[in-house]
């Protein structure tokens, strides 16, 4: 009895796993060639469209884009996990070793959420809101990225004291400052987090790449020059800044590598990217 | 077979769970060293600013205390809340309960246990901090509060279950002698019963202290992640394994190092728990059994510690501590009895009544049956606004379309679970079935070694599973040059489900019958032949509830995943591929800010899972078991 009762599941059990390994077999993609990119939130939607693009035209490729922040995407391409780093600023003096290429500029939106009475914002109010914790209309508190974003050392560059100082500075610890202003009450770890929490939550005001904008939520006018492609072309809207990809300095790239950078600054990629929102070059 | 190597092959199996123990709290401190080193020990572990720089990672400030203070807050309010609820639910089942719906709310609980973190996470996100954010003063739900009520509901199965299996283990003569001498049923039971289960409900406690310190990827949601001290219920906070996950993505240097030796600060924790546990079990053993341990140097060293003037001063205050307690629960029964008196007028019998009765403990008894019934309405709520709200968009397309840069679908997540389940299950099944016969067919049942090996199993599954992830993603991928890959996410989950298997197949082999070994021995069998003929097939139900346990596991990770095998949307080509499990895909849908009803969708696929496998498992008590009832499902809860 139990001899046969064992036999029995044992049979099953690797019936089950024949079975299962076949299904999974049959699941499992054939081998392609495969770029690997990974890095900034903010720039990783506009890949996602480049890649999707470039697939249909190359089917023996597939682009496999892993998200962290620009920070990851710089040390990924340095220690050669990925083929391409995004990063979503320029790089630092500090980060050696690559060879960047610029792919686009995006604009920064300041946003609220859709039923908000604010409608614009100027960079002094900024620096109260954040620093001083001076409401702006309804709005009263703050969503901050994490440290490795490119997002959040752009938008700390940019907003400053009728002196001249910086976020960045006022709020580096090294120079004693508090690393998160007053007013940020929750940290965030994409530029897609930030939208949808800004969108269900009145009085919250964050920051994100103008490409990743969404319906629910509205960007401001700052300094009173409302966001739009054209004037962020043209150099009005003042918060601008590069998408950059990078490669391993010294290290031979590969050729399917290459043949995506090409596509990426091609006629054909730039329009994928204007359509995506992001400002081509 | 030969008897002598399989003996030794099923003690290799055994002796691998002390391996694993030792090989995870080496690679982690070890990796721990360069940072502390280079920071110091006390700068980095009372120091107040927590600042890592990204252009010059030495130039960060990176003191853990106010993460330290976050998870010690965190775990606090668990306990406090989670804690207490489970203690009451657990009173509700043994007492309260009525006979026919014990079955049921168990089962229940056990659902509890088994609904992934993330899933806890996202229900916290869009229900918890909303309506949070309404009352709280600075305009933000996010912070402590929030995390301590997503965490009490994650650890109440823990203390309800292993309190409940306390208070069950009472001698039933010690209730009856309190009603014999003229107790009230709820005055033996809250002043007696429960006096005797006490460490058995503080072993429920401790352990789901453990659960709470080592959370991930629910409080994640719901903390605001700002490296604060905790200032008050609404002020957002940061845990050690928040930071950990948070920044593991872009670190580097003395940042990145910075983060291992964090994860080394979380396992100190850990197993200082984990010795609290041994504590609370020598408590148990006796008097007796104290005394025989007393002659190692151990033990001496415990006398020196008995005697000197800082335990003494410790065992007073507690002491004092405790008489506070008493009393102002004694004064709170006299203040119900004086308001009583208020209202009916006093009358002196009456008073006298209602002292005999134990109003006080009458009291108890409607608030532990309440504390089920919120437990219950809680539990049905989660279920039920995740299906409302996930069931529609479960599209064909969603589930098994093409997965891309084009848009994302849970295709790849049923491959890559499988993947990941054949794989841990084809590793940790063999050693886990292999130590369980060691454990219960060779060893001395009360032998040393045996301790031992059971001390570091139970070290194992206390260890939380963002320390796993972050050895497996120094060993695995690092040194065993895995990458990210399936391989180490598989290789991480086999070490995380093992001390399931271990426990679970053991407990159907010790419940297999003595003359049933004897009969196949009478017949001329050898010890292993009785293994593989009898005692294997007889805990059968002990196997499929392990593999079912550790399917469960396997489901409803992902701190350790992000790290090992990675958050992407994409088919896996093969095991060295990366590849994300369901509730990966789901932390990573959050995580990208994808929009609502993919959150909702998939945690709908997990607890459509989760409850098939406790489905599974309530089949396997009753159709295959053959031992006592009722003793595998209690596993799942001390994972």
């Amino acid at each position: 009895m139990k001899k046969k009762s064992l036999i029995r599941i044992l049979v099953a059990a690797i019936a089950c796993l024949v079975v299962g390994g076949t299904v999974l077999a049959g699941c499992v993609k054939k081998k392609t060639v495969t770029i690997e990119i990974s890095g900034s939130s903010s720039v990783s939607p506009v890949m996602e469209k480049l890649a999707a693009e470039f697939e249909k035209l190359h089917k023996e490729y597939e682009v496999k884009i892993a998200t962290s922040d620009s920070g990851g995407g710089v040390k990924d391409a340095q220690e050669g996990t990925s083929d391409i780093g995004m990063v979503s600023r320029e790089l630092k003096s500090s980060e050696t070793g690559l060879t960047a290429t610029q792919i686009c500029y995006d604009a920064l939106a300041i946003i609220v959420s859709k039923d908000s009475d604010l409608n614009n914002v100027t960079n002094s109010q900024l620096w109260g809101l954040y620093v001083e914790n001076t409401p702006v209309g309804s709005v009263n508190t703050a969503i901050s990225r994490e440290n490795g974003s490119g997002t959040r050392d752009f938008f700390n560059e940019k907003v400053m004291n009728p002196s001249g100082g910086n976020l960045k500075d006022y709020l580096d610890p090294s120079k004693g400052g508090s690393q998160y202003s007053a007013a940020v009450v929750s940290v965030l770890s994409s530029t897609s987090a930030v939208r949808e929490e800004v969108a269900v939550t009145n009085g919250r005001i964050g920051y994100i790449s103008f490409g990743s904008i969404g319906s629910n939520v509205k960007a401001l006018r700052y300094d009173g020059v409302e966001l739009t492609i054209a004037n962020a072309k043209s150099g009005s809207y003042d918060l601008v800044r590069p998408f950059n990809i990078v490669t391993k300095e010294g290290a031979e790239i590969k050729s399917e590598v290459q043949e995506f950078i090409d596509f990426i600054l091609s006629a054909d990629g730039q329009k994928i990217i204007e359509k995506a929102g992001c400002i081509a070059l | 077979m030969r008897e002598k190597p399989a003996k030794a092959l099923f003690f290799i199996c055994a002796a691998f769970s002390i391996f694993a123990v030792f090989a995870i709290v080496f690679y982690i401190f070890y990796a721990s060293v360069p940072a502390i080193s280079q920071i110091g020990f006390f700068k980095f572990v009372f120091g107040g600013r927590w600042a890592p720089n990204s252009d010059v990672p030495e130039k960060g400030l990176y003191g853990i205390l106010p993460m330290i203070a976050g998870s010690i807050a965190v775990t606090a309010g668990a306990l406090l809340v989670g804690g207490g609820i489970g203690v009451f639910t657990a009173v509700f089942l043994y007492k309260f309960c009525p006979k026919r719906l014990k079955g049921p709310f168990y089962h229940i609980i056990n659902f509890l246990a088994g609904i992934p973190s993330v899933v806890y996470g996202a229900f916290g996100l869009v229900v918890l901090v909303p309506f949070l954010n309404r009352i709280s003063p600075t305009g933000s739900g996010k912070g402590l509060l929030a995390s301590v009520l997503i965490l009490s509901i994650m650890i109440l199965p823990t203390v309800a279950g292993i309190s409940k299996d306390a208070l069950e283990a009472v001698p039933k003569a010690y209730g009856d002698g309190a009603l014999a001498i003229g107790a009230a049923k709820e005055q033996a039971l809250f002043r007696v019963e429960i006096g005797a289960a006490k460490s058995g409900i503080m072993t429920g406690l401790v352990l789901g202290a453990g659960r709470a310190v080592g959370e991930t990827m629910a409080v994640i949601m719901v903390a605001g992640n700002l490296p604060n001290f905790p200032k008050g219920l609404f002020g957002s906070i940061e845990t050690l394994t928040i930071n950990m996950v948070l920044e593991m993505g872009y670190a580097a240097g003395l940042h990145k190092d910075a983060l291992v030796a964090t994860g080394s600060v979380l396992l100190t924790f850990i197993l200082l728990l984990n010795i609290a546990l041994g504590l609370l079990k020598r408590n148990k053993n006796g008097i007796e059994k104290k005394i025989k341990d007393r002659k190692g140097p151990v033990s001496a060293l415990k006398d020196a510690l008995i005697k000197s003037k800082i335990y003494k001063a410790a065992v007073s205050a507690l002491n004092k501590l405790k008489r506070c307690v008493k009393r102002a629960f004694r004064a709170a029964s006299i203040f119900l009895l004086k308001v009583s008196e208020r209202i009916f007028g006093k009358r002196k019998n009456r008073a006298a009544e209602f002292k005999r009765r134990g109003y006080f403990e009458a009291a108890l008894k409607y608030f532990s049956v309440f504390v089920a019934a919120a437990v219950l309405a809680a539990l049905f709520s989660i279920v039920w606004f995740i299906l409302i709200n996930g069931v529609p968009h479960l599209s064909l397309d969603f589930l098994f379309g093409e997965s891309g840069n084009a848009k994302a679908t849970l295709a790849p997540a049923f491959v890559s679970t499988g993947m990941l389940i054949l794989l841990s299950l084809g590793i940790s099944l063999p050693i886990g079935i292999g130590a369980a016969v060691y454990l219960a067919e060779y060893s001395n049942k009360n032998g040393k070694l045996v301790k031992i090996i059971r001390l570091f199993t139970e070290t194992l599954a206390g260890i939380p599973s963002i320390v796993f992830g972050f050895f497996g993603m120094i060993f695995f991928c690092g040194v065993l040059g895995f990458g990210y890959s399936l391989w180490a996410g598989g290789l991480t989950l086999s070490l995380i489900i093992l001390p399931t298997i271990i426990r679970s197949t053991e407990e159907a082999m010790i419940a297999v019958h003595d003359s049933l070994r004897e009969g196949s021995y009478a017949l001329g069998a050898g010890k292993v032949k009785t293994i593989f003929k009898i005692v294997i097939p007889s805990a059968l139900s002990g196997i499929a509830t392990a593999v079912i346990l550790g399917v469960g596991r396997v489901v409803g990770e992902s701190a350790a995943l992000v790290y090992t095998s990675r958050a992407v949307a994409y088919m896996p080509s093969s095991y060295s591929d990366t590849g994300s499990s369901f509730s990966v895909m789901m932390w990573m849908f959050w995580n990208k800010g994808y929009p609502a009803d993919y959150l909702y969708a998939t945690a709908a696929v997990l607890l459509i899972i989760v409850a098939a496998l406790n489905g599974l498992i309530i089949f396997a008590n009753k159709k295959l078991k053959r031992g006592d009832k009722g003793k595998i499902t209690e596993n799942r809860r001390k994972i």
